[in-house]
């Protein structure tokens, strides 16, 4: 019962919503509307799904000591801190903004940062001309990143042969580059297309907690 | 010494790097700039060539960690919107994307004089992903909740008496400013006839150039190359430009560092076998 349900849910709701759109041409005024208004209304929900799951799971780290456990602490009081604050002042509330603002943004542009350190010191110890392979790979990354800069300008300019670096560049980009992207675009929908199908049919169920 | 530099420390790289960082910005060099004509001049060509008037609406959807890229990009276009005297419907897909973007182009657009609600207007976040999108397509008013970022209602801000749905009657570009998902695949995918460009972080690039030759994107800035050469294009040099020496020095600081990597390599390789 607690996965049947489910399954029939799932398959019933695809079929219709595959129907509408594929056979009789509906859109969000039709019955695909009805479903995305309630999938807004279910994501609402999941905010408070995903708290108590993060409750449920840093508690229970909390409880047995585990490793690092006072970071579960500050974990909990921050988030229900916050949440709460935020529900007594509202979202407009400029303190509630401010708390954002000034911890958030300098944070993510911090850890963003910090990824050209890491990503300077990696091309020293991985781009290594090893196997043809890894040398093609590193004379194409060599040469995007020098025409991605004005130096490749200076180097090769634009307006001469074969439209210098940028041009270069920008067949690297848009031919072989496109054609892989592609190719990879094509079998990741494939891929994502036969799961959901799998999951309308109720062959997949290990969303449920079943194989 | 080949042993030495095979195991540098990542130290002296970070350093290197820093070096290079922050001389430039104090001191700049000053390189020129050449636009890209299949990417950054497509997308300026395209509002360059739109009616006065038009509606062009801004999906913020990339965090503030792209600010560095994303921020020249909002600003030049604002520029460009500004000079050909359109309108500007701000949205995002991004929550913390558009809580941070917003203040900036509040802003620009009171430098430029706009006014709320008649020039421009912030519908603020709409929480549900996909399914709002298509819900506002279709009815933007009942979608959108009928309230903008402050809760301020539409009856109230003028502009919103054109907007009642998203085709390309209504909005005459989407400019996405993207750095992840969710991004321009739901405009690819719910809304294909609204004309797209996008303003990508350098990381995106190589994903979205394949939309360009199939006309689902009209143009695009590529990282932040590409917003330092809209602001030559729109005449208003800004950060992007002045950060573009200190680019430069980075890049030739990696490829350096990959050279030397090589050379460290194979000469303890031949080292090696020589000693074999």
């Amino acid at each position: 019962m607690k996965r049947t349900v489910p399954v029939i849910i799932t398959t019933v709701t695809a079929t219709i919503v595959f129907l509408s759109i594929v056979l009789f041409k509906t859109d969000a005024a039709g019955w695909p509307g009805q479903f995305d208004r309630m999938r807004q209304f279910m994501a609402a929900v999941m905010m408070f799904m995903g708290m108590a799951n993060m409750t449920r799971v840093h508690g229970s780290a909390i409880r047995k000591r585990d490793r690092n456990w006072m970071f579960s602490v500050w974990l909990l009081v921050i988030m229900f801190a916050y949440a709460i604050f935020g529900m007594a002042v509202g979202n407009k509330n400029a303190t509630y903004r401010w708390i954002y603002d000034a911890f958030i943004p300098p944070i993510n542009s911090t850890m963003y940062a910090m990824v050209a350190f890491y990503l300077t010191s990696a091309s020293y110890k991985a781009f290594r001309a090893k196997t043809l392979d890894a040398a093609l790979m590193m004379a194409c990354a060599v040469w995007v990143m020098l025409s991605n800069v004005p130096v490749g300008d200076m180097l090769w300019s634009s307006e001469s042969w074969l439209g210098g670096m940028a041009g270069v560049r920008d067949w690297i980009v848009s031919v072989p580059n496109s054609a892989v992207s592609r190719g990879i675009a094509v079998g990741t929908f494939l891929g994502g297309f036969a799961t959901q199908l799998r999951v309308f049919l109720g062959i997949e169920r290990r969303h449920l907690g079943q194989g | 010494m080949l042993e030495k530099l095979n195991n540098l420390d990542s130290r002296w790289m970070y350093l290197a790097l820093v070096i290079v960082l922050v001389i430039p910005i104090i001191k700049p060099i000053g390189m020129s700039i050449s636009v890209n004509k299949d990417l950054t001049q497509r997308m300026y060509d395209f509002i360059e060539n739109l009616p006065p008037d038009s509606l062009i609406m801004f999906d913020i959807a990339s965090s503030s960690s792209s600010d560095t890229e994303i921020t020249p990009m909002i600003y030049a276009v604002m520029e460009h919107m500004a000079k050909k005297g359109h309108k500007l419907l701000v949205a995002g897909q991004w929550e913390s994307g558009l809580a941070y973007w917003s203040p900036k182009i509040d802003e620009r657009a009171k430098e430029y004089g706009w006014k709320y609600g008649v020039d421009y207007v912030n519908i603020g976040f709409k929480a549900g992903g996909t399914a709002t999108w298509r819900a506002i397509g279709q009815d933007f008013w009942k979608g959108a909740v009928g309230v903008d970022i402050n809760g301020t209602p539409f009856e109230e801000l003028p502009l919103m008496a054109r907007i009642k749905k998203i085709d390309p009657e209504t909005i005459d570009l989407i400019v996405i400013y993207e750095s992840g998902s969710p991004g321009m695949e739901t405009w690819i995918t719910y809304f294909p006839t609204v004309p797209l460009v996008k303003g990508s972080v350098a990381a995106e690039i190589s994903s979205s150039v394949r939309y360009i030759p199939t006309g689902q994107l009209k143009g695009l800035i590529p990282g932040m190359r590409g917003a330092a050469e809209y602001e030559k294009l729109v005449g208003r040099p800004g950060i992007a430009t002045q950060l573009m020496d200190a680019q430069s020095m980075s890049h030739i600081l990696v490829i350096l560092l990959i050279a030397l990597g090589n050379v460290a390599y194979f000469g303890a390789k031949k080292k090696s076998a020589e000693a074999r």
